[in-house]
């Protein structure tokens, strides 16, 4: 799995260079995202916007991912998904406990602003 | 395996060696044999020649001192004749005397025409060195020793006759060929040296002196180079005299002989190489003309020396090497066959019977590596080879016992799996779970309630293998447990997540599920979901796909989730298509999901047919568009059809 990983001003933005996260390359993006948590990275962002099909076991790679920051208190949020994801984030009811902006841009500014508001509200 | 000797790896390294040498030694044997057979050709040429010349002139030496006598003698007899004092008696003294100095010589004489001397035959008839006509003739000669004078007859020397004309014609000094002088009975072999006498340009008379042939001879008899050599000197008629009284003629080729003979009468130096009859081997003969005076009848030394001979010592020099050169071969071939039997075939038989023990099975062979050469290499990369091949043993076995305990676990998972749908008035069901891997983490069931309801729950634990299958065991055992508890399907959802929520949240996975109660009397469905894919509800009046969706999160994400319970009413001929996620995320080659638009075009077309085959044909649909036989993920597919 391609991941680029960006380090600025206190938080870190992992964006995935990826269409398709599945079996074959999620465990990567789980080992990636726990890793980063153990390492003290506390606000994380998780940019999806090159993803257009994510199945089970990438939602279990950012379960995973949310389960782990939960511990270190730090933040995961996800920016930019696709209609197919999000739909997915939807239908599992994911959305509920994922913080997810539509673009980075607004992901990032949220951290700036402190904010706890989130723009899509299940 | 066993490798024969001829084809060990030792014989070919020996022989590629050895023919390398050999030929390297053929083409040195060569040279030198060639350069060395060159250069004693020359060097006997060059003794040959030098040899020949020498005797040669030895030889002439002998001659011209004669001729000189014989021209000492003409000269005071042809004195005596124009002083007016010639005298037979001083003359005879004189003959004499010169006899008695000149010991080599056999005989002087002189020949003078009738009363040419002293004008006085009549006067000496039959005195000593005078005829019966009176005629000067005297013939000193040392016969054993004593000095005699006798009379010069034609008839004791057959050919003088000839000789004297041939000097009284020409009016030059003669060397004869060799011929018989019988004057004292027993005939010697002698030759002639002849001056004319003439005063006042008229021939008179001729003075003669005679060398025994004899003495020619002794000279080259000796001269036998290289052995069988030999030396002899011929006329200039070709008379042959020689140490060897069986060579009359050495050359048995009639060309050759009268180039020979050509060389010797035109006084020629030639050298040739010719075959000899007589020595049975190539010679190199050298003719070294002799000249006397002014007798224009040159004769010649021949020389003739025996290639074999010269050669010889060539032969021998080739011989020793070959004999040095089969020693040195020899020496190198062991050398190189133990060296090999050292550093390559122990080493290598050693390996082999390694191999060969590895190849056996016997992997706990101990493998020394003493060198660290290539042999070391092997048997280091051997010593590696056996402990991977263990290694990988121990993972086959632990992979057998691993395969062996997947299928306990799948026969254990199929049997967990409805074997066939309840009967229930009013409904029919058909359901069926296609794991993709041995074992899956689907499942599907039915819970009777009555004769007339049924519930039906469809679930898909995240991932698939043995540890889904292992979630989906437990989930299953708790779902059973709590049906018989409550009867909301809400309530459900509840106990369960809060059942599996430690271990689902310690092992990261989740499960989505869908729960749907089915009341046949009053055709009420009431159902609620966890994050599931929301199953497809097929109005068969309005030919129209509605999903079924309600509010509730996947489980094992939060510890409390509150799910909401929703309710339908069917009609006859309805349809309710449950699946996972399976079915709609099949992708086909060209990367393009199943989807969800797809599925309701599928189930709008099949309104008509009974659950059983409406399944069948669904998983033939997607195997189609897969292009395969086995999904990637597990599918599940549940159909109820409202009766």
């Amino acid at each position: 799995m391609k991941i680029r990983l960006e380090e600025s001003d206190g938080y870190t933005i992992m964006q995935i260079l990826e269409s398709r996260v599945d079996a074959s390359n999620s465990a990567t993006l789980k080992s990636s995202l726990t890793g980063l948590f153990t390492e003290g990275a506390r606000k994380v962002i998780v940019d999806l916007s090159q993803v257009v099909f994510l199945d089970s076991s990438g939602l279990g790679a950012l379960i995973s991912g949310l389960k782990h920051a939960a511990i270190s208190e730090s933040v995961l949020k996800l920016a930019g998904p696709q209609p197919p994801v999000r739909q997915l984030l939807e239908l599992t009811r994911l959305s509920q406990v994922f913080d997810i902006y539509p673009n980075l841009d607004q992901a990032i500014a949220s951290f700036a602003a402190n904010s706890q508001e989130r723009p899509y509200v299940a | 395996m066993i490798t024969d000797a001829f084809n060990s790896l030792r014989t070919k390294i020996v022989v590629a060696v050895v023919s390398v040498v050999v030929l390297g030694f053929i083409a040195t044997i060569y040279t030198i044999s060639h350069k060395a057979t060159d250069m004693q050709k020359t060097l006997a040429l060059q003794y040959a020649e030098a040899s020949a010349k020498e005797n040669a002139d030895g030889i002439s030496d002998t001659l011209q001192g004669a001729l000189t006598v014989s021209r000492t003698v003409a000269d005071a007899l042809e004195g005596m004749k124009i002083q007016g004092v010639a005298n037979r008696d001083v003359a005879n003294a004189v003959l004499r005397r010169i006899l008695e100095k000149k010991m080599r010589l056999l005989g002087i004489w002189a020949v003078w025409e009738p009363n040419a001397f002293d004008g006085r035959d009549r006067e000496y008839i039959r005195a000593p060195g005078s005829d019966a006509t009176g005629r000067y003739l005297p013939y000193w000669s040392r016969r054993g020793g004593r000095i005699s004078l006798e009379l010069l007859r034609g008839i004791d020397r057959p050919g003088l006759e000839q000789y004297y004309f041939a000097v009284r014609r020409s009016g030059k000094e003669l060397l004869t060929e060799p011929y018989f002088d019988r004057s004292t009975g027993k005939p010697v072999r002698i030759i002639s040296l002849i001056v004319p006498i003439r005063v006042s340009n008229r021939f008179i008379g001729a003075a003669g002196v005679d060398l025994p042939v004899s003495l020619l001879q002794d000279k080259v008899t000796g001269l036998k180079p290289y052995g069988s050599g030999y030396t002899t000197l011929i006329s200039n008629a070709g008379q042959r005299i020689s140490g060897n009284a069986t060579i009359r003629s050495d050359q048995d080729d009639l060309q050759l002989r009268q180039k020979e003979q050509q060389a010797v009468k035109d006084g020629q130096l030639l050298s040739e190489y010719a075959y000899n009859p007589v020595l049975g081997t190539n010679t190199y003969r050298i003719f070294v003309p002799i000249q006397v005076g002014h007798t224009g009848t040159p004769w010649a030394l021949a020389m003739t020396v025996p290639m074999n001979r010269v050669l010889a010592g060539v032969d021998t020099l080739r011989n020793l090497t070959l004999l040095i050169g089969f020693i040195s071969i020899t020496f190198l071939l062991v050398i190189i066959a133990i060296v090999l039997n050292e550093i390559v075939n122990k080493p290598l038989r050693t390996a082999m019977d390694i191999a060969r023990r590895l190849a056996d099975g016997n992997l706990n062979t101990r493998i020394e590596v003493k060198s660290r050469d290539e042999m070391g290499q092997l048997l280091l990369s051997m010593r590696e080879m056996a402990e991977k091949i263990t290694q990988m043993k121990r993972v086959e076995t632990d992979l057998t016992v691993t395969y062996t305990q997947i299928a306990i676990a799948r026969r254990i998972q199929e049997s967990l799996f409805p074997a066939e749908p309840p009967k229930v008035q009013g409904v029919v069901l058909a359901g069926r779970c296609v794991p993709a891997a041995q074992v899956g983490g689907d499942y599907f069931d039915y819970f009777q309630r009555s004769e007339n309801s049924v519930d039906i729950f469809i679930s898909d634990v995240s991932g698939h293998g043995i540890g889904s299958a292992l979630l989906m065991a437990e989930a299953r055992s708790i779902l059973k447990a709590s049906a018989y508890l409550t009867n909301s399907a809400s309530e459900i959802f509840s106990r369960l997540n809060a059942s599996l929520y430690d271990d689902l949240d310690h092992a990261e996975q989740f499960i989505t599920m869908f729960y749907a109660k089915y009341d046949a009397r009053s055709r009420a469905l009431a159902y609620a979901s966890a994050g599931h894919n929301p199953p497809m509800l097929l109005r068969a009046a309005a030919h129209q796909c509605f999903p079924l969706d309600a509010e509730g999160m996947i489980l094992g994400i939060k510890r409390e989730i509150h799910f909401e319970e929703k309710q339908v009413r069917l009609e006859k001929g309805d349809i309710v298509f449950f699946y996972t996620d399976g079915v709609v995320e099949a992708v086909n080659p060209a990367g393009e999901q199943y989807g969800t638009m797809r599925l309701q075009e599928f189930l709008q077309q099949h309104t008509e047919t009974c659950p059983a085959q409406m399944l069948e044909a669904s998983l033939a649909e997607l195997r189609q568009f897969c292009q395969c036989e086995t999904f990637s993920d597990d599918v599940t597919i549940v159909i109820m059809k409202v009766d």
